[in-house]
């Protein structure tokens, strides 16, 4: 690997609070600016070790385990589950205020998982993605449906939605999946209000547009590009960005020659409009299945002096890419796990050294998996530390890669894979404290088992995460040192958030072992086909007589 | 002898394993499903499981409902679906014999594929993904599309001209409260709930009110005509060809 670009990080973060939430946790990321940082210390390093269960709730559903990040607002929490169930609690108790169930047909089969990442809130309404590829949106106060409209038929399209949707202004923005079938990608945005369709943006350019012309032949009709998690979002620069998948097939690239625009890339977008302000693509012609999907954590720091805007993004292939956001000037790249060979390392303008693609007829071994150097479980960043917290996965793969035609809305893979231990020790996988432009590591906490649930960090100085066994954890934000821990009875996929009612603070994690990614885990560690699945939700706080 | 000439007539030709571990990787190991050689994936290992044929035929062609694993007949041509089902039965244990010739049945052809190429043309235009709103978008036919509208299988004589004339005197007005008027679709009306597709723009919203709170009233400035615009003259003649085939089927 090339040192990563040499810069000097003269101030930590200079953004003041404005990523981090309050007694609230209004959006997916927690904020628009996706932090998964609260500004509540009262649960803090030194009084974690008192932490107790206050309530639990089970959904009911473990089909697919638990993957949602809870939305907070006014003391009521909005989860979904699998199948598309949305639950309405006294965040305080856990009291059960209104449930929505969508109507889903009894023999309903789908290649894609039943699970669903969360919902959106806004404008009293509740707004969900769902498994058939509707967009639902509910009332806040009872659950009753308002609208539901099918952005496309999901047995033809081959794709469908599982992430949680933005809202931003009177706009409902979501995305779909099926970046591994023969389907070509959008985000698409409606009317809060009426459910009407306001823009599509497609992730990969028609004829007569820039851009068309990185697409051979008739490959940008079945090309993916899916954007299958959820945006972030600036309102002073007035743009949305979200970050698009991989290009399909997903190993075989022989019939899409060129650069495959809008894949691999984060697009910044009119959030009016849904015009493409500017893009940055970080693996042109992606032949590994190295989406760009993930979160876009928008972090205001330093960078030689000079006060920047900027953009981090990890993806699948391991690497993180900082970008200038207001115009997607590449900043710097940088490596989250240490077996990686599928480039060599990242130029100091941001392009891609010596690619190791996989080829035709032939197995090459190649790191990491394409379950990711890190899966789609978020980054938190603390501007008290300055500091990004990352999980990581330290496995690779062999590669087949195979010539392929396009069926439409059919898998459309281009070869198949099988997950194996990295070089000279076992797969494992790590959190991991980063300078957010540098790269530089200050600490590393390490666990046997891929971690597959977000961060969460805190005022309180604090990391949360959960392995897939069972166990929901806090660690030192300053060392990475583990200071308290929790089994809650099955494997964690989903992601904390914390939130106050009437001056309480309380953590809550979902827990229910399941994915698609964790599928693949019986690969390299068969036991793993023991783990437990589950649906629940873990909310803990200091008992009553020992805060402060 | 006379048994390994029996044995021979039985093992499928190599043209069939080939096309099994080709049908296999393109629609069963892919991605994050049965795995590679069938190891494990989030769909369950396929190897080893000395799988019984009649039930696994079943399987393969129908899938299991409330499941990941969707049916192959209608996706697969009976021939590949054959060629697959042996490719698992080798994987998974290989001692059961193959079948007859007729196990699967020969109606199991990927329905896409039917027809003339005009036929063919008209429905890749009817469902055509690329330019966002299609036929497809409000009316299905042959297991796709979003059935909004009415089933237009039945039209024997339709024509592009006929097409663009389309009346709609199903879609009515409907207002609420708030004054807001725009066309729509009654799909239930009772005592508690009234629902409409709201058809403002494509895709319909399948919006749903209280009944205190939106009227329907007759007419509406809505035409066929303006939703069908992305189409030209001789992709709508296209799709009549494939809609009166069908008809005619």
């Amino acid at each position: 690997m090339k040192a990563p670009v040499l810069l000097v990080i003269l101030a930590a973060a200079l953004a003041a609070q404005d990523g981090a939430t309050g007694a609230d946790w209004p959006h997916y990321g927690g904020t628009h600016r996706a932090w998964r940082y609260s500004a509540l210390g009262e649960i803090n390093a030194s009084n974690v070790r008192r932490l107790a269960p206050v309530w639990v709730f089970q959904t009911g559903d473990p089909d697919g385990g638990l993957q949602s990040t809870p939305i907070v607002l006014d003391g009521v929490m909005y989860v979904s589950s699998s199948h598309n169930r949305v639950f309405a609690l006294d965040a305080a108790t856990g009291r059960e205020l209104w449930r929505y169930v969508y109507p889903l047909p009894r023999d309903y089969m789908t290649f894609y998982g039943p699970w669903n990442r969360g919902v959106g809130v806004g404008h009293g309404r509740v707004f969900m993605g769902t498994i058939e590829n509707h967009v639902v949106a509910l009332d806040q106060k009872t659950g009753r449906e308002l609208w539901r409209v099918n952005v496309e038929d999901a047995q033809q399209c081959g794709c469908n939605i599982t992430a949680a949707p933005q809202v931003v202004n009177n706009k409902v923005i979501v995305g779909v999946t099926g970046g591994d079938s023969a389907h070509r990608g959008y985000i698409t945005a409606f009317d809060v209000r009426t459910g009407r369709q306001a823009w599509r943006f497609w992730t990969i350019p028609g004829p007569g547009e820039k851009g068309h012309e990185t697409w051979s032949g008739d490959s940008w009709k079945w090309g993916g590009g899916s954007t299958w998690m959820t945006g972030s979002y600036d309102p002073e620069l007035n743009l949305i960005y979200w970050s698009v998948g991989n290009p399909a097939a997903d190993f075989f690239g022989g019939s899409r020659t060129g650069d495959n625009l809008y894949t691999d890339s984060v697009v910044a977008l009119d959030p009016a409009t849904g015009k493409l302000r500017w893009h940055y693509q970080q693996v042109p012609h992606d032949v590994w299945d190295f989406d760009t999907a993930y979160e876009n954590v928008l972090l205001d720091v330093a960078v030689q002096r000079r006060p920047r805007k900027l953009l981090v993004n990890v993806n699948k292939g391991g690497m993180t890419f900082v970008v200038d956001r207001t115009n997607g000037e590449f900043v710097s790249a940088w490596p989250i796990v240490k077996h990686l060979n599928w480039i060599t390392g990242v130029s100091e303008t941001g392009q891609l050294v010596g690619r190791n693609e996989p080829e035709v007829g032939k197995t090459k071994f190649l790191c990491p998996s394409i379950g990711g150097g890190r899966s789609w479980n978020q980054a938190a960043f603390s501007p008290r530390t300055g500091w990004f917290y990352t999980t990581a996965i330290e496995w690779c793969q062999d590669v087949t890669s195979r010539a392929e035609k396009p069926r439409e809305g059919q898998p459309f893979f281009g070869g198949v894979f099988l997950a194996k231990d990295p070089p000279g020790e076992p797969a494992h996988s790590h959190l991991d404290a980063y300078d957010p432009v540098s790269g530089r590591k200050h600490w590393s906490y390490r666990s046997k088992y891929p971690l597959l649930a977000s961060v969460l960090a805190t005022a309180g100085d604090l990391v949360f995460s959960g392995d897939p066994e069972g166990f929901f954890f806090a660690l030192d934000a300053k060392t990475g040192s583990k200071l308290w821990s929790f089994q809650t009875g099955s494997g964690h996929r989903g992601s904390a958030v914390t939130y106050s009612v009437n001056g309480r603070q309380y953590i809550a994690t979902p827990s229910g072992w399941g994915s698609a990614v964790a599928g693949l885990l019986p690969q390299v560690w068969p036991e793993s086909q023991g783990f437990r699945g589950g649906s629940s939700l873990f909310v803990f706080a200091l008992p009553e007589g020992e805060r402060r | 002898m006379i048994a390994f000439l029996v044995l021979m007539a039985q093992t499928p030709p190599a043209a069939d394993a080939a096309r099994g571990a080709r049908i296999f990787a393109e629609s069963c190991a892919v991605g994050y499903c049965h795995g590679s050689g069938g190891s494990v994936g989030r769909a369950p290992r396929l190897a080893g499981r000395g799988f019984d044929r009649a039930n696994l035929v079943k399987v393969v062609r129908d899938g299991i409902a409330g499941t990941g694993m969707p049916g192959f007949a209608g996706r697969l041509a009976g021939a590949d679906l054959t060629a697959v089902v042996n490719y698992v039965m080798k994987l998974s244990g290989g001692a059961a014999p193959p079948p007859p010739p007729d196990a699967l049945p020969s109606s199991a052809v990927n329905l896409l594929e039917e027809g003339p190429p005009a036929v063919r043309r008209g429905r890749d235009l009817f469902f055509e993904a690329a330019r966002g709103v299609r036929c497809g978008t409000c009316h299905a036919l042959e297991g796709r599309g979003i059935p909004v509208g009415p089933n237009p299988g039945a039209a024997r004589a339709i024509t592009a001209a006929g097409i663009r004339r389309i009346k709609s005197p199903n879609v009515k007005t409907a207002s609420t409260p708030d004054g807001d008027r725009f066309p729509a679709l009654l799909v239930e009306r009772n005592n508690v709930l009234v629902r409409v597709y709201d058809l403002t723009v494509a895709p319909p919203v399948l919006r749903s009110f209280a009944p205190a709170e939106t009227s329907t009233g007759d007419g509406a400035g809505w035409s066929h005509q303006a939703f069908i615009g992305g189409y030209t003259d001789p992709e709508l003649e296209a799709v009549a060809a494939y809609l009166r085939w069908l008809a005619a089927r």
